[in-house]
């Protein structure tokens, strides 16, 4: 059975929460136990990052998904709350021109 | 800010979508699909948030898990659909035959570094399901792609 310090399984809890183990840390930094089983843990959290996959799109994606995004933006303009505003209007504008003149 | 603002931040976050897309429907085509429709979808259904951001409000974080959940929402939807096509990619690697809710928490907990609160609100689950769900997950991995160091 390999020697283990007794502090060694607050390692992990001492990396995430470091202001809450301040008194544990002069610890962790002189025990060679406590430092092996970092080295350790730091080992593993590298490894298991490096298997999660990071896929990224290919240039001609991207150039698609820029045209695509323009053209729902330039979109947004067309739908905006101001342009429906004047949308409105224009048609106020046309029943009081074009439409009641013929109905008087 | 104006439109362009909003294409660009769009742009920008295009990449890190396309990201968490692939890895839940493992196809370039359909996960490029996917964050297209998201951005419509949330440009259509979110107009609250799209008018605070073009008003310099700062609603970027919010967005952008607005987003997330939108891609989630879509992917397990098509996943359902296209669960052939993502059996190809999962021979490659361990990480693709663990369910579409695990490869999901995962990476948003670990590559978009996202806090759990934020996780909840785009999978739409509760707290120790994402984190029963992750250890578990990882632990799986770890197991079956273990490497000599």
């Amino acid at each position: 059975m390999s020697e283990a310090c007794i502090f060694s399984s607050n390692i992990i809890l001492a990396k995430k929460y470091p202001e809450s183990y301040n008194l544990l840390k002069k610890h962790l930094e002189d025990c060679c136990l406590c430092q092996k089983e970092i080295e350790k843990i730091d080992r593993d959290e590298s490894t298991w990052f490096e298997m999660i996959p990071c896929p990224a799109p290919s240039d001609i994606i991207k150039s698609a998904a820029q045209r695509e995004i323009h053209e729902l933006t330039k979109n947004l303009i067309k739908h905006s709350p101001s342009e429906s505003k004047n949308k409105k209007l224009s048609v106020k504008e046309f029943i009081l021109k074009k439409v009641l003149p013929f109905n008087r | 800010m104006d439109i362009s603002g909003l294409e660009r931040y769009l742009n920008n976050q295009f990449n890190s979508l396309y990201g968490f897309a692939y890895i839940l429907v493992p196809d370039e085509l359909q996960a490029s699909q996917i964050c297209i429709d998201s951005i419509s979808s949330f440009l259509l259904e979110c107009k609250d948030l799209v008018s605070d951001f073009l008003d310099d409000k700062s609603v970027n974080q919010e967005i952008k898990i607005k987003l997330y959940q939108f891609v989630y929402n879509l992917s397990v939807k098509r996943d359902v659909q296209l669960t052939t096509l993502s059996t190809e990619n999962r021979n490659s690697s361990f990480f693709y035959q663990l369910d579409i809710n695990k490869r999901g928490i995962i990476y948003l907990r670990d590559r978009s570094q996202l806090l759990l609160s934020e996780i909840e609100l785009i999978v739409g689950r509760r707290n120790y399901e994402i984190i029963n769900d992750y250890e578990l997950a990882k632990n799986l991995v770890q197991l079956k792609e273990q490497r000599p160091l």
